[in-house]
């Protein structure tokens, strides 16, 4: 992935997980022109067995200049539903929220 | 012209109104009032929709939205369409929102040129409490304004977007 894709994932992540106590946990999936991220929300909408993303333009006026893609589910959805469309397998999922403490 | 009933006629439109926003949300490169405003024309009227049986025309005001997420609850069919069998938990849910929905509900204009709103240039005072950074006393212009705590990709936001989603999906079927 590249590194500048990378650093603006996680700016984003921290940006949604900012002031959000229901979040558990925010997983990055592998693109080289998109951030793919999932949302552990203990709020979220059941999801019916397929992730559903939300598709954002890049913000080119602001720090994410990537397009996005977003979809919250329940923590007892992950890795037991089906990632939207061309998103790989949850084995390939990056934990870019919380950070491992170095 | 094609005959229908109010109820019809304003879940179509609101339909519309958020293919629209959902557009702008992709596009990216559309100012938050003009997404925010697509937001609040879709919400007040998918919530006047379901005001009304379709005989007579919903009541002529802008508010109506949060009064719709009060009372979502009762509506077995939408509950199902949200997969949540649980009541409580659709109630938790659609009260989770309400916060978000009075300020979404809050964006149309009113007349009252010191109230902040997605479409005309504004009076900021100081102590507005809403945008507490502004300056007093200056003229905002909706399309220089950030609209904090409004961001189309907040948690809370993509939440508000999948119960739309689903409320037109449900209207659809």
């Amino acid at each position: 992935m590249k590194k500048d894709l990378m650093e603006a994932a996680v700016r984003l992540a921290e940006h949604s997980a900012e002031g959000e106590p229901n979040m558990k946990e925010i997983l990055l999936f592998p693109s080289e022109n998109e951030i793919r991220l999932v949302e552990v929300d203990e709020l979220a909408m059941p999801n019916g067995g397929r992730a559903i993303p939300f598709h954002f333009g890049a913000d080119v006026e602001g720090r994410i200049p990537y397009r996005s893609a977003i979809a919250l589910i329940l923590p007892e959805e992950k890795a037991k539903i089906a990632l939207p469309e061309g998103w790989g397998t949850w084995e390939d999922a990056v934990r870019i929220w919380p950070r491992e403490a170095a | 012209m094609m005959v229908m009933d109010w109820r019809s006629a304003f879940f179509l439109q609101a339909r519309s109104d958020f293919r629209i926003l959902r557009h702008l949300i992709a596009w990216g490169g559309a100012k938050p009032c003009h997404r925010l405003h697509y937001l609040q024309m879709a919400t007040e009227k998918l919530a006047k929709g379901f005001s009304t049986d379709g005989t007579i025309p919903p009541a002529t005001v802008h508010s109506a939205f949060v009064r719709f997420l009060q009372r979502a609850h009762t509506n077995k069919s939408l509950r199902r369409a949200c997969q949540m069998e649980d009541k409580k938990r659709f109630q938790a849910y659609l009260e989770a929102l309400l916060p978000l929905g009075k300020r979404i509900e809050d964006l149309a204009p009113s007349g009252v040129t010191q109230r902040p709103n997605a479409e005309y240039p504004w009076l900021a005072r100081a102590r507005n409490r809403a945008y507490p950074t502004e300056a007093a006393d200056s003229i905002v212009v909706p399309a220089q304004c950030r609209f904090a705590g409004l961001d189309m990709g907040a948690p809370t936001m993509i939440r508000m977007m999948r119960f739309l989603q689903t409320c037109f999906d449900m209207i659809s079927s």
